[in-house]
């Protein structure tokens, strides 16, 4: 099954947390590199950068970040794992989640049978990689706020939703979206004087949630807001967009 | 056979069988609601049957493969049946292509299927009031209705809550298993701890729904379970026998009236003693195994209790001590301040009233009545009567139910007379 880890940051951190997360994170990635269970992953830019999309009437409206509900959210991993108890290890063992939050929350089960089946390393390898010269590359997280859509709204948001992903596959802007199973599937993990705490549900508690992400290269943020301001969600809910963090030059080990 | 009798055989087979039908269908199927509606059917089906046929010699077997055999139906109907009939095909076990229709359950498998079944009820990831519902609904057959009553909600918002961890454990991929042998001891740990919260709630004085009570049965048939599936776990024997010997003395701790009655004041003779019997054989037996945990030390305690013929003649001295030992394994203010009694039994006031001193300063009691009334206890047997009224005050404050304020204020009233009168008097002149 596979899972989305987002890395959340919960309240301060002290400068020692920090230099224990950054020393740890090149283990952590050597033992899911060892069990072949990481796919993909990214820490993203701060929460200041990030800007909330919306369209209501034909018209873009975008909101500076942060926001109340996402600030936290500091980096992601999808992760293949046998089942929910090898994903709450493998967070458990994310030096984030000894001073922090790891949120584990499952893929929504995929409508085509050979989607869900099939190998998806191959789908999100050019995550792990540098994002090519002349793009930058944003993740967005899209936010259902927790007004009912009417039916008749949720089947235009999953059919124009459709069309947007393949247009965006075929010009190559698109790298991978996937829909998340709801927030009550959801597994906080916190580790605490080596003890691992689960807590059920997602980790901020509120009426809106995540209901899916993508992640896009585009050449700048105009255009992450405009991919984001073309997706149907946007419409009804809205969409976060949050650029990656970028690395040190040289340093070319990923997550956080 | 009569009716009568096919009702008990029935009732008996309810009892002892739910569990193992519901779980041998959910490993099947992989479907929760499927499994627990096929095990629903199955026993309406030998509520018609056996009155007319006889009780079959293996009643759980022949339950079990009638509800599987509508589980077979069910799914073949059904438009998703497709998905999962090839799911239950794939199931390691049954080997390729192994045909649905042949569903031989042996005995052993049956076993192990209820205690994969206790293992992902009791899953730390689903919240715990959710394991405890599960835990009651699919091992124990009782219904939503009665759930909710025993626990104060409505029967709508228990469906709820079992909906939703039903979806969890299916949306999130929890392992239907028994868990790999690292993480066993804290898994099972969390078992016991869902199973001693159940009897616990039933445990609960002032509770007036006779189905409150319930709840301790089931816990302990659960618990009897377990010693059979997981034998050699000492922890599970301890725990079964802690919750016999607290349950022993259910016809002793509550009078006439529904007032709490203080173990000092219990009618032994109204212990089940046979039930201490059985418990201090588990617990000896447990302890045999060399290694001793929480669940074994608190029965320790308990027996203590038990074996002694009065209050005054209880073995002070090994209470304090076990206590002494829990508190150094599961560190915890509570057990700190039975420690104090403890003392203060064996004859050490200055000791105990210095132990809840330190409790009191630490403030991880701020808001817990036992502490000041076990304060007042201990002033006024050291005849610190102005001291002892100020503490009977503040703990009045704090008592979370009725039960416990009478009490309280009867404890409170004795204070007037003279010193050194046993407080058992007036209860067992009442009796």
């Amino acid at each position: 099954m596979k899972y989305l880890m987002m890395v959340c940051s919960d309240g301060e951190a002290s400068a020692e947390s920090g230099e224990v997360i950054r020393r740890e994170i090149p283990n952590w990635l050597a033992e899911t590199e060892r069990r072949g269970v990481r796919l993909a992953g990214h820490p993203l830019d701060e929460p200041e950068s990030g800007v909330a999309v919306r369209v209501r009437d034909s018209e873009t409206l975008v909101t500076d970040g942060p926001f109340a509900e996402t600030k936290e959210l500091a980096g992601f991993d999808v992760i293949d794992c046998e089942n929910l108890d090898e994903a709450i290890d493998i967070a458990a063992k994310h030096p984030v989640a000894w001073f922090h939050a790891i949120e584990v929350r499952p893929f929504a089960p995929c409508g085509a049978v050979d989607a869900q089946a099939d190998d998806l390393s191959d789908v999100l390898a050019p995550v792990n990689s540098a994002a090519p010269a002349g793009t930058s590359r944003h993740m967005l997280l899209m936010h259902v706020d927790g007004i009912p859509a009417s039916d008749a709204e949720e089947a235009a948001i999953v059919r124009d939703g459709d069309s947007w992903h393949d247009e965006r596959k075929r010009t190559g802007e698109l790298i991978f979206a996937h829909a998340l199973a709801p927030p009550e599937a959801a597994t906080t993990v916190r580790v605490r004087d080596g003890e691992t705490l689960l807590s059920d549900g997602p980790f901020a508690e509120s009426k809106e949630f995540i209901a899916g992400f993508a992640i896009v290269d585009v050449p700048d943020r105009d255009a992450a807001i405009s991919a984001a301001a073309a997706h149907p969600l946007a419409s009804y809910h809205y969409i976060d967009v949050r650029p990656f963090a970028e690395y040190p030059s040289g340093d070319d080990t990923v997550g956080e | 056979m009569t009716r009568s009798a096919s009702d008990t055989a029935l009732a008996a087979a309810f009892r002892d069988e739910w569990g193992r039908v519901v779980a041998a269908l959910i490993r099947r199927t992989g479907d929760w609601d499927l499994a627990e509606e096929c095990a629903q059917e199955a026993f309406a089906r030998a509520a018609q049957r056996w009155p007319r046929d006889g009780t079959p010699a293996r009643p759980g077997a022949w339950l079990t493969t009638v509800a599987a055999n509508g589980a077979v139906d069910r799914l073949r109907r059904a438009r998703r049946g497709a998905e999962l009939l090839e799911r239950a095909g794939r199931e390691p076990g049954a080997g390729a292509g192994a045909a649905i229709d042949d569903l031989v359950f042996g005995e052993e498998e049956i076993e192990d299927d209820r205690l994969r079944l206790i293992f992902t009820c009791c899953h730390p990831a689903l919240a715990l009031e959710a394991r405890v519902a599960l835990t009651l609904r699919t091992l124990t057959g009782l219904s939503t209705a009665d759930i909710a009553r025993a626990f104060l909600v409505s029967e709508q918002t228990m469906a709820k809550r079992l909906t939703r961890a039903k979806g969890k454990i299916a949306a999130a991929g929890i392992p239907y298993r028994v868990p790999p042998t690292a993480a066993l001891p804290e898994r099972t740990s969390g078992v016991l701890a869902v199973i001693y919260l159940l009897f616990n709630t039933g445990y609960t004085p002032g509770a007036s729904d006779p189905l409150r009570p319930l709840l301790c049965d089931e816990a302990i048939r659960l618990a009897r379970a377990l010693v059979q599936l997981m034998p050699g776990e000492s922890e599970v024997e301890g725990l079964l026998a802690l919750m016999l010997l607290q349950h022993s003395r259910r016809s002793a701790r509550v009078d006439g009236a529904g007032e709490l009655v203080s173990l000092e004041d219990q009618d032994r003779a109204q212990w089940r003693h046979e039930e201490i019997r059985e418990a201090t054989d588990l617990l000896e037996h447990s302890v045999r195994a060399g290694r001793v945990g929480p669940y074994q030390l608190q029965a320790a305690i308990a027996a203590c209790h038990a074996q002694a013929p009065h209050f005054d003649l209880t073995d002070w001295q090994t209470v304090a001590g076990l206590y002494g030992l829990l508190e150094a394994m599961t560190p915890s203010p509570v057990i700190g301040l039975n420690r104090a009694v403890a003392v203060a039994m064996a004859g050490d006031l200055d000791g105990a009233l210095a132990i809840v001193d330190d409790l009191a300063a630490s403030h991880a009691l701020d808001d817990y009545y036992l502490l000041e009334a076990t304060r007042a206890d201990l002033l006024r047997r050291a005849g610190r009567r102005g001291a002892a009224s100020a503490a009977y005050e503040r703990a009045l404050c704090l008592a979370p139910s009725a039960a416990e304020q009478r009490f309280l204020e009867r404890r409170m009233s004795e204070l007037s007379g003279p010193p050194g009168v046993p407080r058992g008097r007036r209860d067992e002149s009442s009796r």
